[in-house]
Parts: structure tokens; C-alpha cells; sequence
């Protein structure tokens, strides 16, 4: 078989892997990325290398995997630019002393803990070419990783994003993300200055002096991006062009100075205007791409390197289940308390600690590049993998356990008596559930107005189905009956209008648009769906 | 959050923290790792009396013998020639290599080539001795098969190839 058609033939592969597990791991709440990092793992020799080495063999003979590499190296490099041009360091200003002291707490707790553990692995799982310190660094480093984007991720789906909570995993997030690469850079120069492959003052220096031209000559030429952007709303072929080229030649900078990089991409987006509107232009130019294709090779590319056939012994699953507690007890345990003892709340400090625990892409980035530059072992790599999805994979259903997502089904038919029942309903639920006054009122109001509007729709039956779903941070409907849908005019029917059946219909829509944060309307074959969210 | 909270807050939890990893540090700089192996090696050896015998085939199809060591710790993954081939576990121990490589009863490779030779009671064994020259490190030592009484064990040397590409030391 020719190189391109092997690479072909991967390339499908694993799309293919990444998209159907991804899937099942949405089906389960997951984030979809969890999902793609598992279906790299079960193409590697854990699993298919094992069940099926022939397929193995022809599908990723050792001699074929150098493009696979390359194309995911890419892929890696563009995602840390995003994951930089994501960082905002304003979300930083005004988190408040609680943010602060649970950020530099969720740093360092899990970094001393894993240093120690360092103690005892380092005579087991590394050898003479890897410094104490170079190793028990990097163990700290791989143990604090927070990752930044699945935690964004998390919040938004759960509509935790502008919640106390919310800001404050975002701002540890944020703080994480940049004292991680500051850490592993220094890694990478200790490593190599050991290997005696540049000295050591040569890479500082070199690194002092391309920081410095970054923030003060690249980035105000970067903020051109965002004018033209600004100007003609989108950026040209031309200007998309520059600004890969900018991303991949910061990285190589990087990568001459003896760091890495992944390091150089990072540091591009993070100068990067940070306009919202800029930021979502460059993720929708940028991200299909990288997500869709290059990511998932990335993943196949970890799960190639991992063997958990190899793992020599039984013991060294003891390890494993070390390397998880001490991980879980620094980060999600030093976050909780530190979060408590800052005053917030033991509900809300788990809720923190669980987000911070979230390690995800941002620590299988740094894991790679600990086996590149020789400081981690493939055991421990495929170890400390493995603590990745347990830690990343608990997230979520832990998140659902602080904060329980209760749920209600009913069916009514709309009538003039449904008002009185709606209110007397939605009370008690409101108090069993504990929402906030406001929002049952609120939410009380806008159910009456969808009853009374579809009362007067003509109805292919009587009843219409609701669906409430309610968490701490919000409460949701969704109402189905068999007719048209309703109208959701943005300003207020006119008094003469309003005389008129459709009028009422239409002033119903209205006052429906000022009770809800958010409401939609669908219609399919004859049904219509409407979708009430209040945030609580 | 008062100040004076704050401060107290960042010395218990923060700065004693701080003063602990210092600690670790100074102790783990004590501590000793196994000998580094790992890499890619090229094998000298004369496996001409091997040529016909059981696992004659494994060594003689390349010259120089390629053999690469995955290592974590003491424990070692060898490869030789083709690593989709042979998965060989081993062990270090000082400067001294041990590995055992069997396709038969109890065997330890993956997916074994049928013409490999390697076949019955019979077991490729190899120990070697690490050697430090300056700054480079070579293996010496014995290619043994075990349940052949006709095949005498093979010397050989090995020295590390340069990494290229990622840095694999």
C-alpha cells in the first residue's frame, strides 16, 4: 500500500473511531472530546494492536505513523493557539481574594502532592537520564493541569458559565493554564540543558527577549487583525494566511529556543485581540478543521503510543490507582478547600474542586510532550493517561451529584381552570426544588401564557405535554402539543389588534418573549415544540 | 475576605506548601534511577553458526541488527528488527541487561512470524553489560538459546544511535 493511501486509510479510520465513540459518550453526558480520546486509546495496541495485531499491523505499521504525527502535530499546534486566543486575562480582574487563593491553591497542592509521589516512582519508572528535579517537576506540572476548554465546555452545557461558580472555575482555569506552560517551559529548557542540547542561558535569554517583542511589537500589529475584522466583518484569504503563518512561525521560534512549540502557538493566541465577537470569528475560521480532523489524529496518535499490555506486573496497577487519588485528592481536594476557606460555601467549593479536576486535552498535550522529550516513561505515560480519563470522565456525573438536575413530566389539558393550577403546581415544586421566588413567578407566568395561547390554536388534541428540568443554575421547559406554533412577536400587538383572536394569540407570544431569559418555537409535521429557559 | 485572612489563608496554603516541595526536592536529588538504555542500537555480531538453527531467521534477516529498548525503570521492552515482530521483556539491574524472549510454552511475543525459528522448548535469551565511555553509553554481551545444544552463544556489542527527530535520549 502506497504512504497516501495508508494515510488515508488512517485518517478515515479514525475519524470514523473519534466520531461514533464521541457520540456514545454524548449519549451518557460526556463531553464528545472524552469519547475521542477513548476511541485513540481502543485503536492503539490496548485494544486493536491486541484483538485484532494483523489489522494493527497494516493499519499503523510503525514506518507509517511519521505522517500520522506530523498532521496531528499541526493539528495540536493550531488547537493551543486557540486554547490561547481563548484565554482572556481580564477574566482574571476582580475574581476576587477567593478565585486568587483558590487558583494558586489548586496549583500548588496537586503540584506538591504529585513531587511527592515523584519520591516514589521516580526509582521505579524512570532512569539516569532524567534529573529528580526535571521528573518530579513535571509529575507537579502534569498533576495541576486544569483543561481550560472542556471546563468551558462543561459550564455552558450545564448554563453554569456566568454563575458565581462559573467565573470563578473559569478564573482558576485561566490562572492553571498559564502557570502550567510557565512551569513546563522551564521543564523543557531543564530537560534539554541537561541533554546538553542548548545551554541553558541561551534559551532564557532567548525566550525573555521573544516574550518581549510578543507583547510589545507583535501584539499591537496583531490588533490589525481585529480592525480589519471590525471594518469589513471577515478576514480575507490573505489575512487568514498571515495569521497561520504568524502561529506557525511563533511556534518554531519557540521550538529553536529549546522549548516547544506547542508553546510558541499558545503564547500567539493568548496575545491576540480578545474581542468576543473577533474571538468566535477566528474559532469558526479555525476550529471545524482542527476539532472534526486533526484532534481526533492527535488522540490515535496518544492511544498508539500507550500499551497498557505492557504494563509490567500487577503492582503497577497499585500505581495507577495512586496516580488517580493523589491527582483527584491535590486538585479537586486542595480546590475544595481552599474555595471553603476563602468563605465560599461546601457545595460550591466541591462544585469548584470537581471543575478543576478536569484535566482533559490540555493534559495528554503535556503528557506528549513529556515522552518526546524523554522526562516521563511509556509506562508512567500510559499511566498517567489513564489518570486523565478518570479524572476528566468524573467530572460530569459528579457535577450532576452536587448539583442534582431534578426533572418533571406532566400533561394537562389547557382549560380555563389551568392558571390557578399552574401557580398552585409550580409552587410546590418550586419550594421542594428550592428555585428563587422570582423565577417561579416568572416561570409561572410565561407557562399560563403559552396554556391560554394554545387554548385558542386549533388543536389536533386536547392535551399538551411538559417537560421542566431545574438545577441550581437553571430551569428549563419544554411544552409539545399537536397544532401550529405559536407566534413570538418582538414588540407588543396594538390595542385594536388585541380585540382580534390572532391579537390575543400574538400578545400571549409577547408577554411569553418577557418572561423567559430565552424561548424558541418549533414546528414539525403538525407538532409544535416551545422551549422556556430561566436562568436561576 | 479580610486582608489579614487572606495573608494567613496564602501562608497556610500556599506558602507551607511551597516550603514542603523544597523539602521533596532536596530529598529526591538523593535518590538514583536505573541505568538509561533506551533508544535505538546497532548490533555487531557474526550470527553465521546461528544460520538453519531456531531463531537464526529473527537475527540474521538485517546487518546491522537493529534493536530498540523501550524502558521504563528497570523494566525494558526490546524489539528487534521489525518491532511488530518481537516484544521482548527484560530487566536492568546496575549495568547489568537481562532479557528472555520465547515463543514457545509461556512465550512472551507478540504476534511471533511462523518462520521465525523460534519455536518448541526453545528461548532467546540475551544479557548484556552496560559500559559508560565519556558520554556514550555501548552494550557487550551474549545472544544465548536455550534447548539448543548446538548453537553456541553469540557475542555482541551495541551502541546507541544518535536520536533524530524527537528527543529520545
Amino acid at each position: 500500500m502506497s504512504p497516501t493511501v495508508t494515510l488515508i486509510l488512517q485518517i478515515a479510520v479514525i475519524v470514523i473511531a473519534a466520531r461514533a465513540v464521541g457520540l456514545l459518550f454524548r449519549l451518557i453526558n460526556q463531553p464528545q472530546v472524552i469519547g475521542e480520546i477513548v476511541a485513540g486509546i481502543l485503536l492503539g495496541p490496548s485494544l486493536l494492536g491486541w484483538t485484532a495485531p494483523k489489522i494493527s499491523a497494516v493499519l499503523f505499521a510503525p514506518s507509517s505513523l511519521g505522517y500520522l504525527d506530523t498532521f496531528s502535530q499541526v493539528g495540536i499546534v493550531i488547537y493551543m493557539f486557540l486554547v490561547g486566543v481563548a484565554l482572556n486575562p481580564k477574566e482574571l480582574k476582580g475574581s476576587g481574594h477567593a478565585a486568587l487563593l483558590t487558583s494558586h491553591v489548586s496549583i500548588i497542592a496537586p503540584f506538591v502532592l504529585g513531587a511527592l509521589l515523584a519520591l516514589m516512582l521516580y526509582p521505579r519508572l524512570s532512569d539516569d537520564s532524567v534529573s529528580f528535579l526535571a521528573f518530579a517537576l513535571f509529575m507537579g506540572s502534569a498533576m495541576s493541569v486544569t483543561a481550560f476548554a472542556i471546563l468551558a465546555r462543561i459550564l455552558t452545557d450545564r448554563a453554569m458559565l456566568g454563575s458565581r461558580l462559573g467565573t470563578m472555575a473559569i478564573a482558576c482555569g485561566a490562572v492553571d493554564d498559564i502557570t502550567g506552560w510557565c512551569i513546563l517551559a522551564y521543564i523543557v529548557v531543564l530537560v534539554r540543558a541537561h541533554a546538553g542540547s542548548k545551554p541553558v542561558w541561551m534559551t532564557l535569554a532567548g525566550t525573555i527577549i521573544f516574550v518581549l517583542l510578543m507583547i510589545y511589537v507583535a501584539r499591537p500589529l496583531v490588533r490589525r487583525f481585529y480592525t480589519t475584522y471590525e471594518r469589513e466583518g471577515k478576514l480575507s484569504e490573505y489575512m487568514v494566511a498571515a495569521l497561520i503563518l504568524f502561529v506557525l512561525l511563533s511556534a518554531l521560534i519557540t521550538d529553536r529556543l529549546g522549548l516547544h512549540l506547542l508553546i510558541g502557538a499558545f503564547l500567539c493566541g493568548a496575545i491576540m485581540p480578545k474581542e468576543r465577537n473577533f474571538v468566535l470569528y477566528v474559532f469558526e475560521k479555525f476550529e471545524s478543521v482542527t476539532v472534526v480532523l486533526l484532534l481526533p489524529l492527535f488522540f490515535a496518535f496518544t492511544g498508539l503510543r500507550m500499551d497498557l499490555h505492557r504494563l509490567p506486573g500487577r503492582g503497577m496497577w497499585l500505581w495507577c490507582a495512586a496516580i488517580i487519588l493523589v491527582a483527584i485528592a491535590g486538585k479537586l481536594g486542595g480546590s475544595m478547600i481552599a474555595a471553603r476557606a476563602a468563605g465560599v460555601p461546601w457545595r460550591e467549593a466541591a462544585g469548584v474542586g470537581t471543575l478543576m479536576n478536569t484535566r482533559g486535552l490540555m493534559e495528554l498535550v503535556i503528557l506528549n510532550i513529556g515522552l518526546d522529550i524523554g522526562v516521563i516513561s511509556p509506562v508512567l505515560f500510559s499511566l498517567m493517561v489513564l489518570m486523565t480519563l478518570v479524572t476528566t470522565f468524573m467530572t460530569t456525573p459528579l457535577l450532576y451529584w452536587i448539583y442534582p438536575l431534578r426533572r418533571l413530566k406532566l400533561e394537562m389539558a389547557p382549560g380555563p381552570e389551568t392558571t390557578e393550577a399552574i401557580f398552585k403546581f409550580m409552587e410546590k415544586k418550586g419550594a421542594d426544588w428550592g428555585m428563587r421566588y422570582e423565577v417561579v413567578t416568572k416561570a409561572s407566568s410565561a407557562i399560563d401564557e403559552v396554556m391560554s395561547a394554545i387554548r385558542q390554536l386549533p388543536l389536533q388534541s386536547p392535551t399538551a405535554r411538559m417537560a421542566a428540568e431545574f438545577d441550581e443554575f437553571k430551569l428549563d421547559f419544554e411544552i409539545d402539543y399537536d397544532g401550529p406554533p405559536l407566534p413570538l412577536p418582538e414588540t407588543a400587538p396594538s390595542p385594536e389588534m388585541i380585540a382580534d383572536p390572532l391579537g390575543e394569540i400574538a400578545l400571549a407570544g409577547f408577554l411569553i418573549r418577557q418572561h423567559a431569559d430565552e424561548v424558541k418555537v418549533t414546528t414539525y409535521d403538525g407538532h409544535s415544540h416551545v422551549h422556556l429557559h430561566f436562568e436561576h | 475576605m479580610k486582608k489579614s485572612k487572606l495573608v494567613r489563608d496564602y501562608i497556610l496554603f500556599v506558602g507551607v506548601p511551597l516550603l514542603a516541595l523544597v523539602g521533596i526536592l532536596r530529598a529526591g536529588s538523593h535518590l538514583t534511577a536505573p541505568v538509561a538504555v533506551h533508544g535505538d542500537w546497532n548490533v555487531q555480531a557474526d550470527f553465521g553458526p546461528w544460520q538453519g538453527v531456531p531463531c537464526g531467521a529473527l537475527l540474521n534477516n538485517s546487518q546491522p541488527l537493529q534493536l530498540r529498548i523501550d524502558q521504563s525503570g528497570s523494566n525494558l521492552t526490546l524489539t528487534l528488527n521489525d518491532p511488530q515482530e518481537t516484544a521482548l521483556p527484560g530487566t536492568i539491574d546496575g549495568f547489568s541487561l537481562s532479557t528472555t524472549f520465547s515463543t514457545g510454552q509461556g512465550g512472551t511475543a507478540r504476534a511471533p512470524r511462523p518462520n521465525a525459528g523460534c519455536l518448541g522448548s526453545q528461548s532467546l535469551r540475551i544479557q548484556a553489560a552496560v559500559n559508560q565511555h565519556e558520554k556514550q553509553r555501548s552494550l557487550a554481551g551474549t545472544f544465548r538459546l536455550d534447548g539448543c545444544a548446538s548453537c553456541p552463544p553469540m557475542a555482541f556489542s551495541a551502541t546507541r544511535r544518535m536520536p533524530t527527530g524527537k528527543a529520545q535520549q
